[in-house]
Parts: C-alpha cells; sequence; structure tokens
C-alpha cells in the first residue's frame, strides 16, 4: 500500500536498526509510587487556533531521556459545513495523532492505524461531557492533539515490553485529556468543568525495590498464565503507584486511566486493563485503582488550573491596556 | 413649515469598522493603506524587509536519531530524523534494480560520489501540516499546497546535494563493499501556521539533519543481516555539507504613483493570502544563489535582484543562529 500523495521510501523496504545488544536499560525508581512525575504546561502556543497547550511530561532531565510531549489546537466553536444535518447542540471531535518519529522501534506513517481512532474516540467522550455543547447549536468545535515524543509501552510489536500490561497508552491518553482540556479552556469556550487525566497501576513490589533480574525471573515463570501471575500476586506485596511510566520499569499487574472532572466530582472516562480482584475482602482492588488514578488526576488538575490562570492574567492584564476598546467590541476584542 | 425639527446627531461615522473588521472584509485594501503610511509598516508592525526572527532548539526529541525546532514568528516547525536500513542483499533476491541513471557509483569510494542519494531515494522527506496548526488544514491526506511544499523540500534537499552518500553507506567491514544503506526519513510537523511555512520547514530540516547522529552499522557475515552498536559514544554525526538557506518574500503592485510595488519579506498568512507574486531565493554560503523561483505577476529584474540582496543577508542571520545551537559541529 503505497501513499501516493507523500514521498515514500525504497520500494524493497527499510527496518529499523538492529543494536548488538539491548542497551536499553531500566531506569532506577526515584519517585515513590505516590509522587507524581512534574508536568509543564503552558497553553497558547499555537496562536492560529481558537486555543492550544503543549504539555510535557515530565521535564526531562537529560537529552536522552524518553518524555511525554503533546501539543493541542482547538478550533470553534465554528460553523457546521452546510451539508451537515442540524444539530442543537455542538459537535466536538477529537483526533489524535502520532508523528511519525514519536514511537520507539518502528516509524509511524501517516495514515491514522487503529490505535489512534481508538484513541481520538475516547479522547472525544472524555471531554465531550465537560464542555457546555448545548451553548453553541449548529456548531463545531475541533480538537487536535499530535504526539511528538513518548515513552513507548504501546503494545506494539517488538516493543519491548516491560512486563505485565503497558501503560503507555494510558498515559499518552490521560496526557491527551488533560492538555485538549486546557487547550478548550484557552479558547474561551464555555465548560462545566476542565478534565483531568489520571492514571494508576497495581504493582508488584518485592522487597520494596523492584529489581530488575528479579523482575526477568518471574516473569518468565508466568508471562502469560493467568494463574502464574495469581501465584506471583501471592509471593509479591501488591502496592498502588500513582502515575506509573512505561519507563520505570515496574511490573504492572492492572492499570486504570480516568478523565475525571474535580469540581462536579464526575468521571467522564475510565478504561482498566489487567486483571483486578474484587471478591469483597479488604482490598478492592477495583475501587483501589480507580480511587488512585482519581487521586493522580486531581494532582495533574492543579497544573491545569495554573496554566489556564496564568493565561488568563495575562489577558486580563491586555484588556487592561486597552480598556477603552475593549469596551465596544466585545466579541470582536476577544477574537482579534 | 417653518421651523425645522431638531437636528438628530449624525451617527459619527456610519461606516467605519474597528481594524480587525477591516481587514476581514477588505484585505486588499488594508494591506496598501498599510504599505502607503509613512515609513511603510506592515500590519504586524514589520517594514516591508523585516524578517521575523527565528528561534532553534536541536535534539529535544527522544525517539528521532536527529531533530530540530524552528519557530519564526507564530509559525513554527518540528522536525525528526530518522535512520533505517536499506538492506542491498535481503530486498534484490533474484531481482534487478535499476538504477535511475545508468552509472553505478558504488564501487568508488571517496571522490566518485555516486548520486545515490537521488538514485536509490535514500531520503524520504515529507510535512505533515494536518496537526491542526491552521484554520484551513485539516487530518487526512496532505493538501495540494502540502504536496507542493513537500515537493519543493525534497527538490531542495536533493539539489544541493547537503548529504554526502559516503555517509549513508554500510560496509562488509573486510570486503568494503556497499552491503546496505541508512535510509532517512525526514519529518517535518507544523505545530503552528502563520506563513512562509517553506522557510521554517527548511530550516528545521537542515538543523535536525546537522543535529542528527547515526548508530555505526556494520554488516554482519555470519547473520547476513545490518548489526549496530548500541553505545551512543560510537554514533556518527551525518556528514553535512554547507549551508543553505531559503528566503521567502510576497510582492504587491500599490499602482503607478502611490509606491508601485512592494516586496514583502517573510510574509505571513494574511499577506500571502492578499499577494499574487511570490519569489524563493535558496541563498548558499559564500554568497552564493543557489535556486530562484517567481510566480505570479510582471517582473521585472530589479526586484530579483533586491530578493537576492535580502536573502544573503537573511542568510547570515540563520547561520549565526546555527553556529550559536549546533556549536562547532555544525
Amino acid at each position: 500500500m503505497t501513499d501516493r500523495r507523500r514521498i515514500n521510501g525504497p520500494l524493497e523496504g527499510t527496518i529499523p536498526p538492529v543494536f548488538l545488544t539491548s542497551s536499553t536499560h531500566k531506569s532506577i525508581i526515584k519517585r515513590s509510587p505516590t509522587t507524581l512525575r512534574k508536568i509543564f504546561l503552558k497553553t497558547g502556543l499555537t496562536p492560529p487556533a481558537t486555543g492550544s497547550a503543549f504539555l510535557e511530561l515530565p521535564t526531562p532531565s537529560t537529552h536522552s531521556t524518553p518524555t511525554l510531549k503533546l501539543t493541542s489546537s482547538v478550533y470553534g466553536p465554528r460553523p457546521l459545513p452546510s451539508s451537515t444535518t442540524f444539530s442543537s447542540n455542538a459537535r466536538l471531535t477529537a483526533e489524535l495523532k502520532f508523528s511519525p518519529f514519536s514511537t520507539p522501534g518502528r516509524r509511524r506513517g501517516y495514515i491514522r492505524d487503529g490505535v489512534e481512532r481508538d484513541l481520538s474516540a475516547q479522547l472525544s467522550i472524555a471531554l465531550g461531557k465537560s464542555v457546555a455543547v448545548g451553548k453553541y447549536p449548529k456548531s463545531a468545535i475541533d480538537v487536535f492533539v499530535s504526539v511528538l515524543d513518548c515513552e513507548g509501552g504501546l503494545g506494539d510489536a517488538g516493543d519491548e515490553a516491560g512486563g505485565g500490561v503497558d501503560v503507555g497508552l494510558m498515559s499518552v491518553l490521560a496526557t491527551a485529556i488533560s492538555c485538549a482540556s486546557a487547550a478548550i479552556a484557552d479558547a474561551g469556550i464555555e465548560c462545566f468543568d476542565l478534565v483531568a487525566g489520571g492514571v494508576a497501576g497495581l504493582v508488584l513490589e518485592q522487597g520494596g525495590v523492584v529489581e530488575e533480574d528479579r523482575v526477568e525471573k518471574s516473569l518468565e515463570v508466568g508471562q502469560d498464565s493467568d494463574d502464574a501471575r495469581r501465584g506471583m500476586r501471592k509471593n509479591g506485596k501488591v502496592t498502588l503507584v500513582l502515575d506509573p511510566s512505561p519507563i520505570d520499569g515496574y511490573i504492572i499487574l492492572a492499570a486504570a486511566a480516568v478523565g475525571y472532572m474535580a469540581a462536579r466530582d464526575e468521571l467522564t472516562l475510565v478504561w482498566t486493563k489487567g486483571s483486578m480482584g474484587w471478591d469483597g475482602d479488604s482490598t478492592d482492588e477495583v475501587e483501589r485503582i480507580v480511587d488512585g488514578a482519581i487521586t493522580a488526576s486531581t494532582g495533574v488538575r492543579l497544573v491545569i488550573n495554573e496554566a489556564v490562570k496564568e493565561r488568563l492574567l495575562l489577558g486580563l492584564k491586555e484588556m487592561g491596556l486597552i480598556r477603552g476598546k475593549a469596551v465596544s467590541g466585545d466579541g470582536d476584542a476577544a477574537m482579534s | 413649515m417653518t421651523t425645522a425639527p431638531p437636528p438628530s446627531p449624525p451617527p459619527p461615522n456610519p461606516l467605519s469598522f474597528p481594524p480587525a473588521t477591516f481587514q476581514k472584509l477588505a484585505p486588499k485594501i488594508f494591506l496598501e493603506r498599510h504599505l502607503q503610511s509613512t515609513p511603510a509598516t506592515r500590519p504586524s508592525g514589520r517594514n516591508p524587509d523585516t524578517f521575523r526572527t527565528p528561534s532553534l532548539h536541536t535534539n529535544s526529541l527522544s525517539h528521532a536519531h536527529g531533530s530540530a525546532v524552528v519557530r519564526t514568528g507564530d509559525t513554527a516547525v518540528v522536525c525528526g530524523v530518522r535512520g533505517e536500513v536499506l538492506s542491498l542483499a535481503a530486498g534484490t533476491g533474484g531481482r534487478i534494480v535499476v538504477l535511475r541513471t545508468g552509472e553505478d557509483g558504488r564501487g568508488k569510494n571517496g571522490e566518485g560520489e555516486g548520486d545515490e542519494v537521488r538514485e536509490r531515494g535514500l531520503v524520504v522527506t515529507n510535512l505533515e501540516m494536518g496537526t491542526g496548526c491552521s484554520r484551513d488544514y485539516h487530518p487526512g491526506p496532505p493538501t495540494d499546497f502540502a504536496q507542493a511544499v513537500t515537493a519543493r523540500l525534497h527538490r531542495l534537499l536533493l539539489s544541493n546535494k547537503l548529504i554526502s552518500s559516503q555517509s549513508l553507506r554500510i560496509l562488509d567491514p573486510n570486503t568494503e563493499e556497499v552491503k546496505a544503506y541508512w535510509v532517512l526519513y525526514i519529518d517535518a510537523v507544523v505545530i503552528s501556521l502563520d506563513g512562509n511555512v517553506l522557510d521554517a520547514a527548511w530550516a528545521s530540516i537542515l538543523a535536525a539533519l546537522r543535529s542528527t547522529r547515526l548508530p555505526q552499522a556494520y554488516w554482519d557475515q555470519d547473520t547476513e543481516v545490518v548489526v549496530c552498536y548500541p553505545e551512543v559514544s560510537r554514533y556518527k554525526s551525518l556528514d553535512v555539507k554547507g549551508l543553505a538557506f531559503t528566503a521567502s518574500f510576497a510582492v504587491i503592485d500599490l499602482g503607478a504613483g502611490k509606491g508601485g510595488k512592494v516586496i514583502l519579506s517573510d510574509p505571513d498568512e494574511f499577506e500571502e493570502g492578499v499577494c499574487g507574486e511570490r519569489v524563493m531565493v535558496c541563498a548558499l554560503e559564500g554568497e552564493k544563489v543557489g535556486w530562484i523561483e517567481k510566480g505570479g505577476g510582471v517582473g521585472q529584474v530589479a526586484e530579483v535582484v533586491e530578493c537576492v540582496h535580502r536573502a544573503t543577508e537573511r542568510f547570515k542571520i540563520w547561520e549565526q543562529l546555527f553556529a550559536e545551537v549546533l556549536g562547532s559541529s555544525g
């Protein structure tokens, strides 16, 4: 399948470089399980858009550490094309796209694949409930998210899995929700609340620190068999980790991503992976993991609040300078 | 009636709009009025010959072999370069590969720079604009404009011969025979678009190529595959020869007696929409010119000379920025 609208590589096909030995060594976990990573969030970096935001997670320490970088831009509310049927609510669409150079291993294609379509659909569901769509009839609100760089763990073939459940896609989705929500707020679209995304995972911990060779060993025993995993669960201690990163090197038994509106105390999205027990005993894992994800998203929410506030203060300052004109053309002033 | 009714106060000026509305209603007149004022000023506040100040960051992406972010005003482009291996042994089992020119430059090393980059398509340039960078671009297949810009970037890259085939060859360590090639996938993603995407995209591609470090690879005879050394210290930077920078201009004709033709350097989205005439000059090192494109409008040589002059000035600014950011390695 060649894409005739783009320049393609050699017909013979190319392969990503194969290394002599795998050089990827797992980073040592320095964070405590309840500490969230530092987030850099800035709005208004795509001036042609109505609203935009850039999110980076975590702030990188060195050049080579993989980080998650997303940009999000929002257009709207703008009129729906005349060919579409009448809609009394605004139509919110979300598009998430990985850049070709964003993922480890194989280069990503330009045409949207199933994973991207799935994430786009989840993103639009998570955001849809927060926007006051009833205020904007016959209009469209388009949200675009481009992933520039990510940490891996996307569950691709050939992507070395950290063991257990991959949380890469979940953290991409959760940060995309946070970033897009900040962009919607930046666009000045009326919202009920801001949505923040959070991820939490149940992690098998052995003796406090996850040691690499032990991880390997236990993986060999129980890679696929669920029974063996349950056995592992009995041997090790299961702890809840907020905001687990694919490069932390945890063995994640189960993970959950949520979209959470803190002011209304409502969940817009819940997505869990992996097996969790809910046998009604003291350790109800489903509740524990979702609660963990909510706690993580509450932390993220503080960052979104700050970013939106910063932008708002800047806007108010500008309005203060041009107050005489701004009062007369209320709608236009915001546009220009 | 002898007494006139009390005159109602006339509306101050019924046809006056705020500037933003005027700009939307009559874009051409809006721009012309700006340029006719003394001194001629563009709506953005720049002089006609002022370019936007560029900024550059390199190597901020972790999964690309080289990357750069270029921002000029409100136009921002991220470019990532990724190397993949084209194995000659695996792909050509029994098949005959017809090179685009008859000459086979593989045997010669050193001076005999057979144009393998062009023949085998070792450089793959693409520009992605469907990222919500501007109001008019939607995800999906690239628009005609995006395809045209991509083709120009690709042509510029090949015609300036910036990448030597030698640095892309992967050799058999014993026989010094070329067994495979690196293929460079150059992907420029436009994050924000406010006109003149070509200059920003080109600068980001050049900066990304200059910051690219490929793993050291060799042909393993036993397994018949290309293997790379994982050590970062053995990564080699690409041999990028020389510098070349593009400068784009938009030309507007104000009419005889009203100022004549005005050349606008580094036009933004609004100016690009209004002006029909475009000039693009690619300046090379040593005050040379590598490429001139001009279209739309009746031209005079003086105009092109002026553009070339401005492009060489612009070249110096880019050169300085590259030297600052990329250091001596550039």
